[in-house]
């Protein structure tokens, strides 16, 4: 049985129809028959879960005021701090760090509007990488078919939702780890404006890129988690410090208005198997979209984000590189030794072509106030698999699921990946864009979408 | 140091020469030995290949975005505020 969705469960719990206690006691039965399945948790606080969810219950019968969220079992990837837990992050090296002081500022945030943290979830080592093939802690499987990957690196995140065991998660998205995993789940996500939400508690991948955000089984879903969350703190250098901006209230306002074009250009648009450009087609009738506006330099886009993301990544594990190489998963260990090495230049220049390729995106939004892409080039592919043919040639397939997410993480702008469901076929994103912190445009078009049949978990 | 540990291998040529996608695989297993050892980093010989693999596919991406030409006014996005 699927989780009901999390507004649903927040509302029947403050009517009185339910005690999340007993949520509690489902939740924790469906993770019991489905994890095994596709192995999404990789710690249950079980102990934890059962004093909140007896405190809401508590609260409500004393008549408190509950939160929006009460009694909603919710779970974070494994690199967010949970008070008393060790904070792993996909890896074995941090295994042996002591236990979280701490929760997360967003798992504070979350905690203060009722939500019930249930559990941490399976990842990439460290977030470095887009399939959640973790050698530590075993990979994450699909639950649309279990032979394919989830998707990553917030791999877990996207198969705890879309396999009905929570109705939402929290993952990270530096190169598109929220919207990977949500595109081959067929479940919503949120990256954020890029300093939108706080990082304070998170464990870092690449400072320069690193955002937190929500997955959910649908737009309101997404939109109450992502209104939760927000909150200024200045005990992130990322953070902006912006007032709070509810999407929530934007769901119900149409998309009259909004001038909605389609990506295009070789980068945008070369790599889409015909899947991919059915799902990207199927959105853009939906929400009306005429335009088709070139996006330019993707490539180099792409290329900059990772030589910053190899240096950035490498310099904050120098310590374990150069200790602990073998306890360091296969799979990132010589990406990890290989980005200690870069020349100075090539990184700087990534730097100084991020600024030309935000400039090149402004005078989109000159144009357009969300912008259509597809969130990966293809579904979900098995497990194992190491080569795909995109664009009439083969290449690696685990960096190819990043190739249309990267460079918008890249400039910060916040995205709403949401899911197409052709029928009898593997889900696939697509990408909403939307200018620096305008959330609620992509928002919007999201609901539209929905409520036209056209997106759906 | 660099000059002692980096002898055989000048880094600034090896930049140019990424650009035009010419480091071979000999020329990046000798960039990452004596790199790796100008900032001491020891790599057992298992893990070689696979750092040179992700070398060589690093100075692809450097070769693709030095190929842009950005103009010289544009400044990295990163704002110092003392």
């Amino acid at each position: 049985m699927r989780a009901p969705p999390a507004l649903e469960t927040a509302r029947r719990i403050a009517g009185g129809e339910l005690k999340a206690a007993d949520v509690l006691s489902e939740t924790l039965a469906r993770i019991g028959s489905e994890n095994p399945r596709c192995n999404a948790f990789t710690r249950i606080t079980e102990e934890r879960a059962r004093r909140d969810a007896e405190a809401v219950d508590r609260a409500r019968a004393a008549g408190a005021r509950l939160g929006p969220l009460a009694g909603v079992p919710y779970a974070v990837k494994n690199l967010y701090d949970i008070r008393g837990e060790v904070t792993v992050a996909g890896s074995r090296i941090s295994a042996d760090n002591p236990p979280a002081a701490a929760d997360a500022f967003v798992v504070e945030r979350l905690q203060q509007a009722g939500a019930i943290l249930v559990g941490a979830l399976n990842m990439e080592e460290y977030a470095y990488g887009y399939t959640t093939e973790n050698h530590h802690y075993g990979p994450t499987r699909n639950p649309h078919d279990l032979s394919c990957s989830a998707g990553g690196s917030s791999g877990g995140s996207g198969a705890a939702v879309a396999s009905g065991m929570v109705p939402l998660a929290l993952g990270s998205d530096t190169n598109g780890s929220i919207r990977v995993p949500a595109s081959l789940c067929g479940v919503f996500g949120l990256k954020p404006t890029y300093g939108r939400l706080s990082r304070r508690g998170v464990f870092p991948f690449v400072g320069s890129f690193d955002h937190v955000g929500p997955l959910a089984g649908s737009v309101a879903d997404l939109a109450a988690c992502y209104d939760a969350m927000q909150s200024p703190d200045p005990a992130d250098p990322g953070c902006a410090q912006r007032p709070l901006e509810p999407a929530s209230p934007a769901l119900q306002q149409g998309i009259a208005g909004l001038r909605i074009a389609v990506a295009g250009g070789e980068y945008f648009e070369g790599y889409l198997t015909a899947e991919a450009e059915k799902a990207v087609a199927t959105a853009a009738a939906a929400a009306g979209a005429r335009e088709r506006i070139d996006i330019p330099a993707g490539a180099e886009a792409r290329a900059a984000s990772l030589l910053i993301t190899f240096a950035e990544a490498s310099n904050l594990h120098q310590a374990s590189i150069r200790r602990r190489l073998a306890d360091f998963d296969p799979m990132t260990r010589d990406r990890f030794i290989a980005g200690a090495l870069l020349p100075a230049e090539w990184v700087l220049q990534a730097h100084r072509f991020r600024s030309w390729y935000r400039q090149a995106w402004r005078q989109v939004f000159g144009r357009a106030d969300v912008v259509i892409a597809a969130a990966t080039a293809f579904g979900a592919m098995p497990l194992g698999q190491d080569t795909i043919r995109l664009g009439g040639r083969d290449m690696p397939l685990r960096p190819a699921y990043g190739l249309l997410v990267a460079p918008l993480s890249f400039i910060g702008v916040p995205v709403i990946s949401v899911p197409v469901r052709p029928a009898g076929r593997m889900p696939l994103g697509v990408q909403l864009i939307a200018a620096p912190w305008r959330e609620d445009h992509a928002f919007r078009v999201a609901a539209h979408l929905e409520r036209q049949g056209a997106v759906s978990a | 140091m660099s000059g002692e540990s980096g002898k055989g291998v000048d880094a600034t040529a090896l930049a140019a020469a990424a650009r035009t996608l010419s480091l071979d695989r000999e020329a990046a297993e000798a960039y990452v030995k004596t790199v790796a050892a100008a900032v001491g980093l020891t790599i057992p010989p298992e893990y070689l290949p696979g750092t040179v693999l992700n070398l060589t596919r690093s100075a692809a991406l450097a070769a693709q975005l030095f190929d842009f030409p950005l103009p010289s006014d544009v400044e990295p996005a990163a704002v110092y505020r003392p």
